[in-house]
């Protein structure tokens, strides 16, 4: 199993962040994330804000949104037909599912390597 | 150098960005920023801890993402960025046309000058 990271645009009305739909909205995606066999390991709020640019989604278009991030273990092969499901639900607006960036090793840069310009520019080879 | 110069003049179209990115040609790359740009490190995905960094690699005015000439950045790096920057754009964490307003009085990182 795999960590996954789902980032969620979900649909908000004017109400508050604390509305009974955005619990319901977000109740039924976890729900459906569980019938596939996810494991939830964590559900974030990131707050609701004005969306960068307006996005269209269900024949609606919207200016702002609550993002969500959920956590979750999944199998690889599962993953399709999550974003399947989350692309269908109406209150959820852009669905995302991301490899966890924990799981990603650091790799460390070793800076800018020196470019040896004589040898590879200036080769005294001779050309026909 | 010169001769990388008169080639990107004769093209016509590029004048003044050339010579601006002749003139930008850093000598010493250290700009001591809240973020070391020679030493970033992983990067992670969900903008919301990493988008002023990464728009700080945006230009104000279009949004584009910088170049290699302008950054400074080295292969992989300057690759890493721009997949991240597309990826928070494409998830609805970084505008698109423009740099988010929250972020337009950080330090400077790119050799890019404005006309003012």
């Amino acid at each position: 199993m795999k960590i996954w990271r789902n980032l969620l645009a979900t649909d908000l009305y004017i109400t508050d962040t604390k509305s009974p739909e955005t619990a319901a909205a977000l109740k039924r995606t976890i729900e459906a994330l569980m019938d596939r066999g996810a494991i939830v390991r964590n559900l974030e709020n990131l707050g609701e804000r004005a969306l960068p640019y307006k996005m269209s989604a269900h024949s609606q278009q919207h200016r702002k949104a609550g993002y969500f991030l959920v956590d979750f273990y999944a199998p690889t092969t599962t993953i399709e037909s999550i974003m399947e499901h989350l692309s269908r639900d109406v209150d959820v607006i852009r669905p995302n599912v991301v490899k966890h960036p924990l799981t990603q090793e650091v790799k460390e840069c070793g800076g800018i390597v020196p470019f040896p310009v004589e040898e590879k520019l200036y080769s005294a080879k001779k050309r026909k | 150098m010169a001769a990388v110069i008169a080639s990107c003049c004769s093209l016509g179209k590029k004048l003044t960005h050339c010579i601006m990115a002749a003139v930008c040609l850093p000598n010493s790359r250290t700009h001591l920023v809240l973020w070391r740009r020679d030493c970033l490190q992983y990067k992670q995905v969900t903008g919301n801890e990493d988008l002023p960094l990464l728009s700080q690699f945006v230009s104000p005015f279009t949004g584009c993402i910088y170049g290699r000439h302008i950054t400074g950045l080295y292969g992989k790096k300057q690759k890493e960025i721009t997949k991240v920057i597309k990826r928070a754009q494409i998830m609805g964490f970084m505008p698109l046309t423009y740099k988010d307003p929250a972020y337009l009085k950080d330090p400077k990182v790119c050799n890019i000058k404005y006309w003012e």
